[in-house]
């Protein structure tokens, strides 16, 4: 069986699982899927290419016992409300992850809408990729993803893939550098300056408005006459509805398992 | 000449009788005796219409001498003219009167109603200032006495952190004068016409977006409001500020005008006509007009005016005195003005501020919040 086959093979395995899952049937593709690390969907890559970057993949699943995933699909509401939710049913229900724990580390791409989703399952993934670990990803892949590099995108996240498994693996997880005692103490009370002298400037002026009594009056609201006040028209007229939306940012704490983080590329 | 002014004397013992506030009666200071204002007014109101034709007639006389004297001057005649005598050492605006207790000449604005003699410290009354077409219409009597007005300002001066030191101690009150300040008290209706901009905004998720969703709409509210006696003060030597932050007034004591109220505090007839004071009154209305026609839309989130027409219909105005308490004070070689409400004791008046003690609270609040959040701040990062 050829490669190309393989991943058509995968590609329907995925959806039809979906299926499956939606009617509430008993499936057993795992043993089909769970040893296709890159699952191209939507046919972003050449064999060749998919070939290399599934060994690729393989070879670190094997090294380090986390399951690096790709998966590319034209839409994810195929699969889930969100890229969240998409993650989730993919992973592990489709893509089991390694062993027993089920600790993966999976990339998402949602094509029509150009979203990614970056996310981790099972205890030992969950530690291994940190906040600090998925930015790494990011910025390692997603100036090729912009170009339309896939190749090279794919390519850049299993290489930083592997320098995240590998420092876990060290017993090292990749993680930001603990801020100095000098930036602490920079940050946090150069924070609570600013806000301590708004502060003072709004009480310290409520203050100086309390030494002035002595004003003009503007209204007469006093000498208004009992019942004197009557509306004779009264016309609510409909204009428009306008929409404003913005992306829900979602940030992912490490040591979580339905963590994750995304955007667009 | 000095002309005659009146003193309201005690039937009893003919000690000077004056208006003491708590009580609503004339009270006299010698004997205790006290008397209903209706009574002494009755007493009164024979020797006030005859004082006040005296007066019309001197000032009658006084206008035919200038115009004699004005007349000889033209017609190039050698007599000496007088007329500036009688009025020597007055400036322009002011009058004399003689006081019937003691003799003194009084030296007064030419708007004063009522005053005290500075010689013996009777109060005194000018008969004609509220005569005839002059007589206000209502009075609110005072109600609050002098030391009610020196608590007050002490109380004003409570919880003003910034006060300098030694304000409240060493700022003597120079003077307290209790004045029956005139006001034209204005009736109308406004017809408003206003457009405002109103939206409602709900917010909702949708997959990995948060939307907002905005209905906008144009709200039309117009209507009529109508005004009773807006007050606007009608004497210059008040200032409008503190006029205005002493109201409201609580009109239910307002009463018919007397005399009687007057002795033992100062008055003044009006020396701002009535077309002077109306735009002030409009000014008032108009806003006033535009609030209640916006208090009427309730149903939206957010509304601002877009639009507003207002035409004012003038209505009955009346002439009222209303009483006041005006208290000078000194501090270090600057003056401080206060005013407090007679009837309700609102007392007003604007205080200086210690830049020391400015800048302590600034820096004291800023330190305080600085060490509290930062150590949170630090302990968090």
């Amino acid at each position: 069986m050829s490669k190309r086959m393989q991943r058509k093979i995968t590609s329907i395995t995925l959806l039809l699982l979906m299926l499956c899952m939606a009617f509430g049937m008993q499936t057993d593709v795992r043993a089909d899927s769970q040893d296709i690390f890159i699952n191209d969907v939507s046919e972003l890559l050449t064999d060749t290419e998919w070939q290399t970057l599934e060994e690729r993949a393989k070879e670190l699943t094997e090294l380090y016992q986390v399951a690096v995933y790709v998966v590319t699909l034209d839409d994810f509401r195929d699969y889930g409300s969100t890229m969240r939710d998409a993650a989730e049913n993919i992973c592990p229900d489709i893509l089991p992850g390694y062993g027993e724990g089920g600790d993966a580390i999976l990339l998402l791409l949602s094509m029509n809408e150009r979203d990614y989703w970056i996310d981790d399952f099972g205890e030992y993934g969950s530690e291994a990729l940190t906040d600090y670990g998925r930015e790494s990803l990011e910025s390692a892949m997603l100036e090729h993803l912009k170009s339309n590099d896939w190749y090279a995108g794919f390519a850049a996240f299993l290489d930083q893939s592997e320098v995240i498994l590998k420092a876990a693996a060290e017993g090292n997880v990749l993680d930001r550098e603990p801020l100095s005692l000098g930036t602490r103490i920079a940050r946090a009370y150069g924070i609570a300056l600013v806000v301590g002298l708004i502060a003072a400037f709004i009480i310290c002026s409520r203050m100086k408005a309390q030494m002035k009594s002595a004003r003009r009056a503007e209204a007469a609201e006093e000498y208004v006459a009992a019942s004197g006040v009557k509306i004779s028209v009264r016309e609510d007229r409909y204009i428009e509805t306008t929409r404003t939306q913005h992306k829900i940012e979602r940030s992912q704490s490490s040591g979580s398992t339905d963590s994750g983080g995304g955007g667009k590329f | 000449m000095a002309d005659q002014v009146t003193n309201y004397k005690c039937p009893a013992c003919t000690g000077p009788l004056h208006f003491e506030g708590k009580t609503g009666k004339l009270e006299c200071e010698y004997c205790g005796s006290s008397y209903e204002v209706a009574e002494i007014e009755a007493m009164y109101a024979e020797a006030e219409a005859k004082a006040a034709e005296a007066q019309s007639a001197a000032d009658k006389k006084k206008e035919e001498q200038a115009a004699k004297a004005e007349k000889e001057k033209e017609a190039g005649g050698e007599s000496w003219d007088t007329q500036d005598f009688e009025n020597w050492g007055l400036d322009e605006g002011m009058k004399a009167y003689s006081c019937p207790s003691c003799g003194a000449e009084l030296i007064c604005d030419e708007s004063t109603a009522a005053t005290c003699c500075p010689y013996c410290g009777n109060p005194t009354v000018v008969p004609g200032q509220f005569a005839g077409g002059l007589k206000p219409d209502y009075i609110i009597p005072f109600k609050l006495d002098q030391k009610a007005a020196e608590a007050a300002l002490a109380n004003h001066y409570k919880g003003k952190k910034l006060l300098p030191d030694g304000f409240a101690t060493g700022n003597r009150i120079r003077e307290i004068k209790g004045v029956y300040v005139p006001f034209w008290l204005f009736d109308g209706e406004a017809e408003a016409d206003t457009l405002f901009d109103a939206s409602n905004s709900r917010r909702f998720k949708s997959g990995d977006y948060e939307i907002t969703e905005t209905e906008h709409y144009h709200v039309r509210r117009a209507g009529t409001v109508q005004f009773e006696k807006i007050p606007v003060d009608a004497s210059t030597k008040m200032p409008d500020e503190h006029m205005d932050a002493i109201e409201p007034f609580d009109y239910s004591e307002l009463t018919g005008f007397s005399t009687a109220y007057l002795p033992g505090y100062l008055a003044d007839k009006y020396d701002i006509s009535l077309e002077d004071s109306a735009e002030r009154a409009d000014e008032r209305a108009r806003a006033t007009a535009v609030d209640a026609m916006r208090a009427d839309v309730k149903q939206y989130q957010s509304c601002s005016l877009k639009d507003s027409r207002v035409d004012l219909k003038r209505g009955k105005a009346h002439y009222g005195l209303l009483p006041v308490y005006m208290l000078g004070t000194k501090w270090e070689g600057s003056e401080y003005l206060f005013a407090m409400n007679g009837q309700t004791g609102k007392l007003i008046g604007d205080l200086p501020y210690d830049k020391g003690k400015y800048w302590k609270y600034f820096g004291a609040v800023t330190a305080g919040v600085t060490a509290v959040l930062g150590t949170l701040l630090f302990l968090m990062l």
